[in-house]
């Protein structure tokens, strides 16, 4: 048997009212958590990153080319020259990172056990971070 | 149902998979964070034989203040779950360690790259690369 349930004109604005804020404290809910997943995703994945298998480097290292970061890559003398804007937004880790693994990979290709590597600027010339005798250096 | 009570209903599924989403992410940023916590504590190992190398004389294959020339055992650079290269200057010591769980590019493990410095007595740099 059908049952027909009477409300008021007053409620039923009340509810209507009631469940447009709930979606409205959703939606915003919903919108900060989506942000901060496209954020969180876009500040993991933009990063360099190289692999442990260090024979692959050579590929990390044409990646970098073609984004215009790394002018040339010489392992013979371990010099790296790199454009200084790119460089200087790259944040401190990335640079350090990119430093210690060529630094690896020159030492295997020329069977040295010290790693060394000097990062020069393209159109400065400048030292802008070194792994040598004092170690781990970054201008 | 009313058109306004099927959005809601969208909107908690939505909320849902958010969560369960950000969960999976807290818990692997929890496994790297441990596997950091590993590297470490290799690194300190290994730091802690190399002083003990730089103390020997040379006569006793030591390095006689210095680190330069020093070899750590393979079973201090390899474990189960770490994996640690090395290169040292008179003073200092700069390691790279891969754990064994994925970084944060989801491809590479986690790797961690530290310099310690025996004049200064410290860790000068440590840095989580992924």
């Amino acid at each position: 048997m059908a049952v027909l349930k009477v409300t008021r004109v007053e409620d039923a604005e009340a509810e209507a009212r009631r469940q447009k804020i709930i979606i409205i404290a959703l939606s915003s809910l919903c919108l900060v958590g989506f942000s901060y997943l496209i954020y969180d995703y876009i500040r993991i994945t933009n990063r360099i990153s190289f692999p442990e298998n260090i024979s692959q480097t050579d590929v990390v290292v044409r990646r970098l080319q073609a984004e215009g970061l790394v002018d040339s890559f010489d392992p013979t003398s371990a010099r790296l020259v790199v454009y200084e804007k790119p460089w200087n937004s790259k944040s401190r880790e990335e640079r350090i990172g990119i430093i210690t693994n060529l630094a690896r990979y020159s030492a295997q290709q020329n069977k040295e056990k010290v790693w060394m590597l000097s990062v020069y600027g393209k159109q400065s010339s400048a030292l802008l971070g070194e792994l040598g005798r004092s170690g781990l250096v970054l201008q | 149902m009313g058109q306004q009570q099927l959005i809601i209903i969208v909107l908690i599924a939505l909320l849902v998979g958010l969560s369960v989403s950000a969960g999976l992410r807290y818990m692997s940023a929890n496994n790297q964070s441990n596997e950091v916590d590993l590297i470490m504590q290799q690194m300190n190992t290994i730091v802690g034989a190399a002083k003990q190398y730089a103390l020997k004389p040379r006569s006793l294959a030591g390095g006689e203040g210095s680190f330069d020339g020093f070899t750590p055992d393979d079973i201090l650079l390899n474990t189960d779950r770490v994996r640690i290269s090395l290169t040292v200057g008179s003073d200092w010591i700069l390691m790279q360690g891969f754990g064994s769980v994925e970084g944060w590019d989801g491809e590479n493990p986690v790797q961690v790259i530290a310099q310690y410095n025996e004049t200064e007595k410290r860790w000068t740099s440590v840095t989580r690369i992924n």
